[in-house]
């Protein structure tokens, strides 16, 4: 079982590892002053992509903490909806392994779970092995990072577009999956005016709210329209 | 105000609090049948997870020079990861591109 495993975690190795060193050196690069351990424990901690990213422009502008709460909170949400298949099976497990797997529980470690097809007696040792597999992948990948940002003294400025360029493909990605295109273009001219209108502390929080007043009158005038038209 | 040690733990550990969260809910609210088929809940399904992608884009570029010459270099980047995206659909790839092009452009 444990070969068999390994491979199906392969591609999120390949995927992982390289960005987890586009993060370690953006941490490095902007808080050289702290020491390189504490980006290591950021991954152990948070263990997610883009929410690291995120917390790190966050720190950067040095964020209010209820900022900070708001946005990682945001950002990692669609695990909710991710979760729901895997409520379950997973209400089986030993409390530990259970809240283990929830800890690590990334969409490459959900999708790799869901197509792993281990037998009934086996799924417990199976999708802890998958999780630990994975979260080592992006624990390597960030002291990687960090020992190339450190040891090739390279000017690294503009690095931090990497959190702009992962934002971008999420977006385009969602935007091509998505029936409804109405979130994007809402979302994106309130939020481009938010720069301009909105404090910049507050600018993710006030836009958000913004975005959601806007799209849930929209959902609301949408589906009274379409019981009207129907009966 | 700089970046003190205790800011910084207690903004890793909210993060990382938020983060287990939005992993644990599920578990905790969903158990209903009922809740799982609220309205608020569809609504927030079908809507919030691209908008709130697409606020962070935008919010990710908030310090760009807008007013000074409309943050043309970031929307060149940005236009760059969209289309090698489009043709070849590897994210990681996009990333990279639209990074070197960026660190290319704010050097030249």
């Amino acid at each position: 079982m444990g070969i068999k495993i390994f491979l199906l975690t392969l591609p999120v190795m390949m995927g992982y590892i390289p960005l987890a060193i586009a993060y370690g050196i953006l941490f490095i690069t902007q808080f050289p002053q702290l020491p390189w351990y504490y980006a290591v424990v950021v991954s152990m901690v948070v263990y997610a992509g883009s929410g690291q990213f995120l917390l790190i422009s966050l720190l950067a502008s040095l964020s209010g903490l209820f900022e900070i709460a708001i946005a990682s909170f945001l950002l990692n949400i669609r695990h909710i909806f991710y979760g729901i298949s895997l409520l379950h099976e997973l209400q089986t497990f030993r409390f530990w392994n259970r809240h283990l797997l929830i800890f690590t529980l990334t969409d490459e470690t959900y999708a790799i779970i869901k197509e792993s097809d281990i037998p009934q007696h086996n799924k417990e040792t199976g999708y802890l092995i998958i999780a630990f597999l994975n979260y080592t992948y992006w624990i390597i990948g960030s002291i990687l990072g960090i020992v190339l940002g450190r040891e090739i003294s390279m000017n690294w400025n503009g690095i931090e577009f990497a959190l702009s360029a992962l934002f971008a493909v999420l977006t385009l990605s969602l935007l091509l999956r998505s029936k409804n295109k109405t979130p994007f273009f809402v979302a994106l001219s309130i939020s481009f005016m938010g720069i301009f209108i909105f404090p910049s502390q507050q600018m993710l929080i006030l836009s958000l709210l913004c975005i959601v007043v806007v799209l849930w009158i929209l959902y609301n005038s949408n589906s009274t329209r379409k019981l009207n038209g129907t009966h | 105000m700089e970046l003190t040690d205790s800011y910084f733990w207690a903004a890793v550990g909210i993060a990382a609090l938020a983060t287990y969260t939005t992993r644990l809910l599920p578990f905790i609210l969903l158990r209903s049948k009922k809740a799982y088929q609220s309205r608020w809940l569809s609504f927030f399904r079908d809507n919030m997870p691209l908008a709130i992608i697409t606020t962070l884009l935008i919010y990710s570029l908030k310090d760009a020079k807008w007013a000074e010459n409309f943050a043309y270099k970031e929307i060149a980047a940005i236009a760059a990861v969209w289309l090698s995206y489009l043709w070849l659909k590897n994210p990681l790839l996009s990333i990279v591109l639209g990074v070197g092009i960026y660190m290319l452009l704010i050097r030249i």
